[in-house]
């Protein structure tokens, strides 16, 4: 039957919305297209219409496709308690977005592009097998679809997850990915080789059998996709191999079904930007020179310099350099420039997103741009995603303790008191600002019992002192900070104020208040402040719901459950299904949790949500053994140990010790602490089960897209 | 699906054998159009003896199926083969009145590809058939061949 005369056409020009929902849910009545997928009926019954002159049947089938995508997000829940469940959805869901390229619809590609990130999040709900993963659907009709490089990190990013056994499949889709991103020069791109390597550091050489055989069938697959001649490969691939932390196992697989990669005919060959022979001194320079004389044009030269470390790490996959110039000449100019120095930080932190100190200065940089809310959000994901580091939490506990959160404040300083002694001076301050001045007194003499040489804690006490007018015990204090340090200008401070009775007293009250961060910024740095900021703008919405779910399951451990749902709630107000929301909800109330276990279909992709509905001691053997079947990948498995032990009532404590007796990727701080934590005796299994679910939560694209 | 029928040769050597074989095993929803004019097909041959080897190994009861109406959707290309054959017949999308191109059809269990089973990779550039004109007077046509077919039934679909 020719397609412009079948009747489902008919249909769709009266009532396209209907009449599409129909073919894509399978139960249209295609006359000669029944064995067709619905993107095969579609490129058969439109194929032959015209295009121009609009508007015409092509036109509405790209509006209402695109209605239909829109709606998957609203109605995913319904559509997956049809018959068929989950594995329907996904089809369907997948020949929808399949369409969209498949037909090139300006519109729907249009959409599709922009919503990238948030789509990847929400899709990354529905995966459970390699034949129903819908998140590698949505990859794959991006890949067709995208105009320019902006997810260049996305892509990297899929291309290190793909060394999850589980997500194996995704590697080939994450490498077209890359190499289909348009841009100047021959292809493939540079990032290919990066994304390829990337995946096989990550692939285990010594317990995966299959690695290496699908890592060499990838680098054939490059060979023969892109036919070049040997120097070109050598000059791409030299600057690679070069490097001295690139692991073995890779040049190894490299060198076996590529021989002329396995000498060092590569790296003669290398193209690669031209470091100075000591990066050190180069940034040792620039900040000497800015300390002489701040200037435009010097902001101007270490930009140029920090764009020459990238093409550098473009060139070879180092991510060390540009990270560690950047945060250095950022704190060198963030006191004149923190627009600068935000911009540097957000490109950091798409190369390297687990560096704390990148971390760390994004929020500090905003703070001094009078973003004290945003620099909060940046604070909260960071403390989500680098548990227990000592000074993401002082800094944060410090904001919180600024705008008047003092309780939270005071919970997170309690845990690094011990080894970070500017906690103790935080909470110190904060103790004799809540009317605890006692209690704050208490808490430094004992440290200084301990550690009386330690300047800050010594200082703080003294200040104490004078503040609650106990002079006596001030003026020892005072002598034995002079007897350690002399008299510099913090003793000078001291000394005054004794000296200054009354008067001294009220000042150093005055000098217990949290003091602001001086906004002191200068007329160059403005563009840059404002490009930054706007790039903030655009990750703000999903990072402040992970500051919502991030504080409401510091409420939660606290004991204080209102505040946490109430907070919590914000989050689900804005996404009812925001994953990092859902976990924390699922932790902390049992009813949440007996609601989500009746949903769990919705969510079938996230090991952190299907574990945290597992919490509790009602969940039976059976379900953490399905849990195991389906997440192979050994630190997923690592994580339903963890879950268990801690989060039920035990019954896995021996593979989680020897999962946590594997070696750490050095580019994963976090489990590297997490591991060190459970093999500690008395290890604390239910504060480090939730530590470890929020951090499993998919970080999404906050700060992940172009600086 | 899969055929096993050495009269199939002659279509695979030709140059035009993604039309050919569209037209012959009955896939009439694969239709080139203006906006996709071509349409990649790959041709896999494997043994009969790799499918019951997998069978084996899967514990599956029946390597090879005849197929039939609840093996896929109701479709204007698929008809049912009378219960005496022991396979199915594809409807020739390009016509068969004298009943001498008729292809033998089984299901088989899906057997895992290698590359040494690729026998061809090419394009269904065809846009027409003479069964897209009138697909009634080809499922007549093809009705009559399974009459006709000494395995089968004179009165195969009569009520």
């Amino acid at each position: 039957m020719p397609s412009n005369v079948n009747p489902w056409l008919d249909r769709f020009a009266a009532q396209p919305d209907a009449a599409l929902a129909d073919l894509l849910a399978g139960e249209a009545w295609l006359p000669g297209l029944q064995r067709a997928t619905a993107c095969q009926a579609l490129e058969v019954l439109f194929g032959d219409l015209p295009r121009q002159p609009a508007p015409t049947l092509w036109n509405l089938l790209d509006e209402s496709l695109l209605a239909w995508l829109q709606s998957l997000k609203d109605c995913s829940d319904a559509l997956i308690e049809r018959p068929g469940g989950l594995r329907r959805f996904v089809t369907e869901a997948s020949e929808g977005f399949r369409a969209v390229h498949r037909m090139e619809l300006p519109r729907c590609s249009a959409w599709l592009e922009t919503a990238f990130p948030e789509l990847l999040g929400w899709a990354g709900r529905f995966v459970e097998t390699a034949d129903f993963d819908l998140v590698q659907s949505v990859m794959g009709a991006v890949a067709n679809v995208q105009t320019d490089d902006r997810y260049r990190f996305v892509w990297l990013r899929a291309c290190s997850d793909a060394a999850n056994r589980r997500l194996r499949h995704r590697i080939d889709t994450a490498l077209p990915g890359l190499a289909s991103m348009p841009g100047d020069g021959a292809m493939p791109r540079q990032e290919v080789l990066l994304g390829l390597v990337r995946w096989g550091e990550r692939l285990d050489p010594k317990n995966d059998h299959r690695a290496a055989r699908e890592f060499q069938r990838r680098v054939r697959q490059i060979k023969a996709a892109f036919p070049h001649a040997r120097d070109f490969w050598l000059e791409r691939w030299g600057g690679v191999l070069a490097r001295k932390d690139l692991a073995p196992h890779v040049q190894g697989w490299l060198g076996e079904v590529w021989p002329e990669l396995k000498d060092h005919a590569a790296r003669r060959h290398a193209r690669v930007p031209v470091l100075p022979d000591n990066v050190r001194d180069v940034v040792d320079g620039l900040n000497e020179r800015w300390c002489a004389e701040k200037s435009p044009g010097l902001l101007d030269e270490m930009e140029s310099f920090l764009a020459l470390l990238e093409r550098y790490a473009l060139a070879t996959g180092d991510t060390f350099r540009l990270p560690a110039s950047s945060v250095y000449l950022c704190r060198v100019v963030r006191d004149g420039a923190p627009g600068h120095g935000l911009a540097w930080m957000r490109r950091v932190l798409l190369w390297a997103p687990n560096n704390d100190q990148a971390w760390s200065l994004r929020a500090d940089c905003l703070v001094r741009l009078g973003r004290a809310a945003e620099a909060e959000a940046v604070l909260w994901e960071a403390e989500r995603r680098l548990p227990h580091n000592g000074k993401l939490r002082h800094q944060l506990a410090h904001l919180l303790a600024l705008r008047g959160a003092d309780t939270a404040a005071e919970w997170l300083l309690r845990g690094t008191v011990e080894e970070n002694r500017h906690s103790r001076d935080e909470l110190a301050r904060l103790l004799w600002r809540t009317g605890r001045g006692g209690e704050a007194v208490d808490l430094l003499e004992r440290f200084v019992r301990l550690h009386s040489d330690d300047p800050v804690t010594l200082y703080t006490l003294a200040m104490l002192y004078i503040a609650e007018g106990r002079n006596d015990r001030a003026a020892a204090s005072f002598d034995s900070y002079m007897s350690h340090f002399g008299l510099n200008e913090w003793a000078k401070i001291l000394e005054r104020l004794l000296a200054a009775g009354a008067g001294g007293r009220d000042e150093a009250r005055r000098h217990l208040a949290p003091p602001s961060k001086r906004v002191d910024r200068d007329a160059f740095d403005a563009d840059a402040a404002a490009r930054a900021l706007a790039a903030e703008e655009a990750d703000a919405p999903l990072l402040r719901r992970r500051a919502w779910g991030a504080e409401a399951d510091l409420h939660f451990r606290m004991g204080d459950a209102p505040t946490a749902e109430r907070i919590a709630g914000r989050a689900l107000a804005e996404d009812a299904d925001d994953t990092l929301a859902t976990v924390v909800m699922a932790l902390g109330s049992a009813a949440f949790r007996g609601r989500l276990r009746g949903r769990l279909d919705c969510f079938a992709g996230l090991l952190p949500v299907r574990l945290a509905a597992l919490a509790g001691p009602t969940a039976d053997e059976e379900a953490w053994g399905k849990l195991r079947h389906v997440f192979t990948d050994p630190d997923e498995r690592g994580l339903i140990d963890l879950a268990q032990a801690g989060l039920a009532g035990g019954g896995a404590e021996r593979d989680l010790m020897e999962w946590a007796e594997r070696p750490t990727r050095p580019d994963d701080p976090w489990t590297g602490v997490l591991k060190d934590a459970i093999r500690r005796p008395g290890a604390d299994f239910v504060g480090l089960a939730r530590d470890a679910l929020l951090e499993a939560v998919d970080p999404g694209t906050a700060g992940t897209l172009a600086a | 699906m899969a055929f096993l029928d050495d009269r199939m040769t002659d279509d695979l050597a030709a140059g035009d054998w993604p039309d050919r074989l569209r037209d012959r095993l009955g896939l009439g929803h694969y239709r080139p159009t203006t906006v996709k004019p071509q349409i990649p097909v790959l041709a896999v041959r494997y043994r009969v003896e790799d499918v019951v080897k997998r069978a084996k190994k899967l514990l599956a009861a029946f390597p090879l199926a005849v197929p039939t109406v609840l093996d896929g959707d109701l479709c204007e290309w698929f008809f049912p083969s009378p219960a005496g054959l022991p396979y199915g017949r594809t409807l020739q999308l390009d016509g068969d009145a004298d009943c001498r191109r008729k292809v033998a059809e089984v299901l088989s269990l899906r057997v895992p590809y290698k590359p040494d089973h690729i026998e061809a990779i090419g394009f269904i550039r065809e846009a027409g058939a003479k069964a897209f004109d009138d697909p009634s007077a080809a499922r007549r046509e093809h009705l009559e061949c399974l009459r006709r077919d000494p395995q089968g039934r004179k009165d195969f679909g009569t009520l």
